[in-house]
């Protein structure tokens, strides 16, 4: 390994000599901080800036419906129109049809993706959505990302009773089937709040999918990090720092987390992905978002049933739930490649 | 290792009665949980209930119920409140659809995860690593439902190449195949896409390490490096991972998926159960669950042990 990180075969293949090694490939690196670097490396990955765009993209769409709602398409994400008849090039036709199957997409300012089975406008639907989707998969990452980092950390790190106790916990959690306790706790809270001390949750409430999602997480992400850590308090330099009498807080943060934060980084954007997907799945079984409140799970919820007759119902939140997911995931890969100079065998070139 | 899987034991012991105590605490808090209300029927005056009340003990204070129904538990005699059928017998008639969908489903996934990781990571930066990770991506963004009923419109409403829902015994394989491979590949792209990444991500890392590099230097033929020295340490993430993930399917996706292709699994019975508030299978299902996350978990952990010498099982556990 060179100084600079470049590939072992780069050196061997090089017409230097074996042993020498190359030249740093960025004449620039001198003096330049890790995360300049990074960014450097990242501005080069073009792969990683569109699909960031598309997330971006489809962020400030779902940021602006109500723009959308107000000034295209003139309705509501909960308004009604069943039984208004929409005039299309000259042709009359029902929003909902007598058989009741609603409108296709017709291209036009108002009903641009066609209608739910209650005639309401599937385009403003999905945007309102996809802001309650965005919102709470933010949210759950956050609380997956911090707790899952700081107990991996201690964990890790102090090893013994600690470690045991941690470990432990996160065990109950982890066993805990997750998804039979948030259907548990959805299908109950659809008929009434709950009070437990001084938390009150409403029936309504997407804190209720966002905690649990947040939380059933958790150890999927701590476990590998406290895999690392085991790995990496053993490495010269953790005892290199300790020797010139740093302490434990100061190991942890300054010496093993920045060696952590290409695994948090790739986690982060994997957790974002993986807490929309679950909040669309918990929506499907009727205990995460819950109506006539939108989000692309319950969107996909309520149009499966009608999947062979309106199948665009189901096909226009799933593409941009995977566009969103899809843009985040790969820009999350590219962030990787550019965080970790050892990893640069794509970004690099 | 025997005192490990000791230890092990023990700790087993104390999370499933952790999660038997929250499960049954979970239903005591919640609003509208009172079986006795849906017992004693749609019409029922205050006298029934508390007749039904008395006759189930739920009149008794929480820690006699528990204890009660830790019992029936125990002794396999637990009775469903809402249909009043013994729940261990109904369980052991869903077990096999369940492990079968699972079991089939990650050996799927782990097969495919560790080819395309391996190929990917081989060709990091090539146009095979490209196309490969897209397809990974694609993988991990879409929700298993979704691709369920996509599969099921393609093969089953235009092209009625498999049948759409249904489960058939093993004792006719190729029936129990055929119903079964939209619902394995439905569970089994998600984790085959995070599978080859993550394996992607650790051999392109691994080919840049020291022992790689002097497994090459002393002149080691290509194949066995692949095998002995970058597969054997960038399987570790993937073994973690397999056990967790199975264990997880079982009390997670496998329902929704179970729902989606109407098979009569544990997820199906676990799903109704929850809908009608029924606490008896709730509590057995979600110890099962429970039982399935820490057996593997185990297995996992000896499995880690033995691929990576570096960590000693005994003192990380």
């Amino acid at each position: 390994m060179t100084s600079d990180g470049t590939a072992v075969e780069h050196v061997l293949a090089d017409e230097s000599g074996v042993g020498i090694p190359a030249p740093p490939r960025d004449p620039y690196a001198a003096g330049a901080t890790p995360y300049r670097l990074a960014g450097r490396r990242l501005r080069h990955n073009y792969a990683a800036l569109v699909f960031a765009a598309l997330f971006l993209l489809v962020v400030i769409l779902c940021l602006l419906a109500p723009v959308y709602a107000r000034y295209i398409a003139h309705t509501g994400p909960n308004d009604q129109h069943i039984t208004e008849v929409l005039n299309i090039n000259g042709k009359s036709e029902d929003v909902v049809s007598v058989t009741g199957v609603p409108i296709g997409p017709t291209w036009h300012s108002s009903f641009f993706l066609g209608a739910d089975s209650d005639g309401r406008d599937l385009a403003v639907r999905l945007l309102y959505g996809g802001r309650t989707s965005l919102a709470i998969g933010a949210m759950a990452t956050a609380i997956t990302i911090g707790l899952a980092t700081a107990l991996g950390l201690v964990a890790g790190y102090y090893r013994g009773w600690a470690d045991g106790l941690i470990s432990r916990v996160l065990d109950i959690v982890w066993a805990y089937p997750a998804l039979l306790l948030a259907i548990a706790l959805g299908v109950s809270l659809a008929t009434g709040g709950i009070t437990i001390g001084p938390i009150s949750l409403s029936s309504g409430s997407i804190f209720v999918p966002t905690l649990v999602i947040g939380i059933v997480y958790v150890p999927y992400v701590a476990r590998p990090i406290r895999g690392e850590v085991l790995a990496l308090r053993e490495r010269e330099f953790v005892e290199a720092a300790r020797a010139l009498g740093a302490t434990n807080l100061r190991i942890m943060v300054r010496e093993i987390l920045p060696n952590l934060s290409s695994t948090i980084v790739v986690f982060v954007a994997l957790q974002l992905a993986h807490s929309i997907i679950l909040e669309a799945a918990l929506s499907y079984l009727g205990a995460g978002v819950q109506p006539p409140a939108a989000s692309w799970g319950t969107l996909l919820a309520a149009g499966t049933p009608l999947f062979t007759v309106a199948p665009y119902l189901t096909l226009a939140p799933a593409a941009l739930l995977v566009a969103a997911c899809l843009g985040v995931n790969i820009f999350g890969d590219g962030l990787r490649d550019a965080l970790d100079p050892r990893a640069r065998v794509r970004a690099g070139r | 290792m025997g005192r490990f899987l000791l230890r092990r034991l023990a700790s087993s012991v104390v999370v499933l009665f952790t999660v038997s105590v929250l499960t049954f605490l979970i239903f005591e808090v919640i609003p509208n949980g009172n079986p006795a209300l849906r017992l004693a029927g749609r019409t029922a005056t205050p006298g029934n209930i508390a007749a039904v009340e008395k006759a189930y003990g739920f009149d008794k204070p929480v820690y006699v119920q528990y204890l009660r129904t830790m019992e029936q538990v125990f002794t396999g005699k637990i009775v469903s409140y809402a249909q009043n059928l013994n729940v261990v017998s109904q369980l052991r008639q869903d077990l096999p659809v369940t492990a079968s969908l699972v079991l089939g489903a990650a050996a799927l996934w782990i097969v495919m995860g560790i080819a395309l990781g391996l190929i990917a990571g081989l060709h990091a930066g090539g146009k095979i690593d490209t196309g490969i990770t897209v397809l990974n991506f694609v993988g991990i963004s879409a929700p298993s439902f979704v691709i369920g009923y996509v599969l099921i419109y393609l093969f089953s409403f235009k092209l009625h190449v498999f049948p759409s829902s249904g489960y058939v015994g093993l004792s006719d394989p190729l029936a129990w195949a055929d119903h079964l491979i939209m619902p394995w590949f439905s569970l089994a792209v998600l984790y085959t896409g995070i599978y080859a990444q993550v394996l992607r991500a650790t051999v392109v890392d691994v080919l840049h390490e020291d022992h790689v590099r002097t497994a090459r230097a002393k002149g080691l033929t290509r194949r066995r490096v692949l095998v002995h020295h970058v597969l054997r340490t960038s399987l570790i993430p993937i073994v973690s991972l397999s056990g967790l993930d199975i264990a997880a399917v079982l009390g997670g996706s496998a329902i929704i998926i179970e729902v989606v292709f109407n098979l009569p699994g544990i997820g199906n019975y676990a799903s109704q159960s929850i809908g009608a508030l029924d606490v008896p299978p709730v509590l057995v299902i979600t110890m099962f669950g429970a039982f399935a996350v820490v057996l593997f978990s185990t297995i996992t952990d000896v499995i880690y042990a033995l691929l990576d010498p570096r960590i000693r099982v005994a003192r990380s556990a």
